[in-house]
């Protein structure tokens, strides 16, 4: 039977040393699903997107992708093991992120930035690939930037590359780490256009921001991160006009005089 | 004082020279540079044992004059059984000695690269192969190619050690001329000069290679 999740988070854990920064959280995310994660700097909201997929290894607790334990196996006994990096890479192939940073690749004109995935992990001939590459620029507005390095790019349209690189792997589920953080106030609005025509297309979607008015029209679930732990979850409209939370609406409210 | 026309009839000889110091140099450089990329990959993977073995290897020879490398090459290899041939042995010892360095030179140019790069392509599916390969390996060699030019450089300068062991490079035919014209001073600076043009050379070679390398 199969599970209707496209993610599943099952008391998760994480530390760095002896300082635990994610500690015990359970989430669920359905299939063509929006959340976004909020909270205050450290509250761990990178480190539990990284664990989806498994750039930090998680301490305890399953983080589960349709369905499908990531990172650990378990034996018969029951204890956990860790699986090698090429079924971990397997297991994921259907989840990309998006960086804060972009992390495009210097060396590369932008058009193979795209298409060197699909040709390395996809094994997909070069003409293809770089055909392929070329759709999905278009798909973000960028293709007449296909032959461009990415250091003559502005960081909206680094960031639209690094979007097309991960929609040419055609994933299912999209992580973002703060995608417009880097990025000059008139550049914001170009790579958010991006996410949304994402979830009106039905992507499932992590996104971690501070974009709050962003994260209230594009979200279906907006959780509130402390500490941690997951302070408060809900719709938007009860996270932003009915916070229960005193930390929650604290957040709010400093977020709120630093926009005026 | 000085009659340079002395040289004229040697030039075939000290020629014959700079051809095997350009070889010999040459030959160390590109093994070298292989070795080279195998000690800095030892050094920064996860094997704790090979990465200490490599720092070992690192620190023995930067850290020892390259004529007692030579030596023990010339001497210490054949008390093992194993001998070789002066040229083969100084090419030997040179390869050593570079890969050392160009192996630390390597190291240093893999710090330089953002992790997110690498987050990026792990991510995307790349194996830890592929990340080397298609990612890392391209910038290093990029950023790190000035510092391969002057280590290039050094190395036909150090190559003028191996007339100590008996190879007939360039060094030891000014040696052998200048001792039977009484002439060192004719023969030294002609020799000076050759070594100049053949690095000044190598700079510029390495300087094309930026420019052609260079992402705009
Ligand atoms: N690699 C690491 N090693 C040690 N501690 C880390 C590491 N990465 C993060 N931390 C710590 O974990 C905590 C949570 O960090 P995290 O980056 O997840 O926070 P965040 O909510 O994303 O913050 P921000 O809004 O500033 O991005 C912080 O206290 C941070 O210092
Ligand atoms: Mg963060």
């Amino acid at each position: 039977m199969s599970s209707p999740l496209a993610i599943q988070l099952r008391n998760v854990r994480k530390s760095y040393g002896s300082h635990e920064v994610i500690k015990g959280i359970s989430l669920d995310v359905a299939p063509r699903e929006v959340v976004t994660i909020i909270g205050g700097s450290g509250s761990g909201k990178s480190t539990l997107l990284r664990c989806m997929n498994f750039l930090e290894e998680y301490d305890s607790g399953e983080i589960l992708i349709d369905n499908q334990l990531i990172g650990y196996g378990i034996r018969v006994t029951g204890d956990y093991h860790r699986l090698p990096g090429r079924i971990v890479r397997d297991s994921l192939r259907d989840v990309c992120m998006v960086f804060q940073q972009f992390n495009l690749w210097p060396h590369l004109p932008v058009i193979d930035n795209v298409a060197l995935p699909l040709r390395l992990v996809k094994d997909i001939p070069v003409a293809e690939a770089r055909e392929r590459a070329r759709a999905q620029l278009e798909h973000v507005g960028l293709a007449h930037k296909a032959d461009a390095w990415p250091g003559q790019l502005s960081g909206g349209q680094q960031q639209r590359v690094a979007i097309a690189r991960a929609l040419a792997m055609q994933p299912r589920i999209m992580l973002f780490d703060e995608p417009t953080s880097a990025l000059d106030p008139e550049l914001v609005g170009e790579v958010l256009n991006v996410i949304r025509t994402l979830s009106d297309e039905g992507m499932t979607m992590v996104i971690v921001t501070h974009e709050m008015g962003f994260a209230a029209k594009v979200s279906d679930k907006v959780v509130f991160l402390a500490d941690g732990l997951i302070e408060e979850q809900g719709p938007p409209e009860q996270i932003f006009a009915a916070p229960q939370s005193p930390r929650l609406r604290q957040f709010l409210n400093t977020w709120r005089e630093r926009q005026n | 004082m000085f009659d340079f026309s002395v040289i004229l009839p040697h030039w075939p000889q000290l020629l014959a020279g700079l051809g095997v110091c350009f070889g010999v140099s040459m030959a160390a450089i590109v093994l070298g540079f292989v070795f080279g990329w195998a000690i800095c990959l030892g050094s920064v993977g996860p094997l704790r044992a090979l990465s200490l073995a490599c720092r070992l290897y690192v620190s023995f020879f930067r850290g020892t004059p390259l004529l007692v490398q030579l030596t023990l090459v010339f001497y210490a290899l054949p008390a093992l059984g194993i001998s070789l041939p002066p040229l083969l042995a100084a090419v030997v010892a040179l390869t050593l000695n570079t890969s050392a360095f160009q192996g630390e030179i390597l190291r240093a140019g893999f710090r330089l690269l953002p992790r997110g790069q690498m987050e990026a392509a792990r991510d995307l599916g790349l194996s830890r192969w592929q990340v080397l390969r298609h990612i890392q390996m391209p910038q290093v060699f990029r950023s790190m190619l000035p510092a391969l030019t002057n280590e290039t450089i050094d190395i036909i300068k150090n190559s003028a050690l191996v007339s100590a062991v008996a190879v007939t490079e360039l060094m030891r035919t000014a040696q052998v001329l200048a001792s039977t014209t009484y002439r060192p001073i004719e023969f030294f600076v002609s020799a000076g000069l050759l070594y100049l043009l053949l690095t000044l050379f190598v700079a510029r070679c390495g300087r094309w290679l930026e420019s052609r390398l260079r992402a705009a």
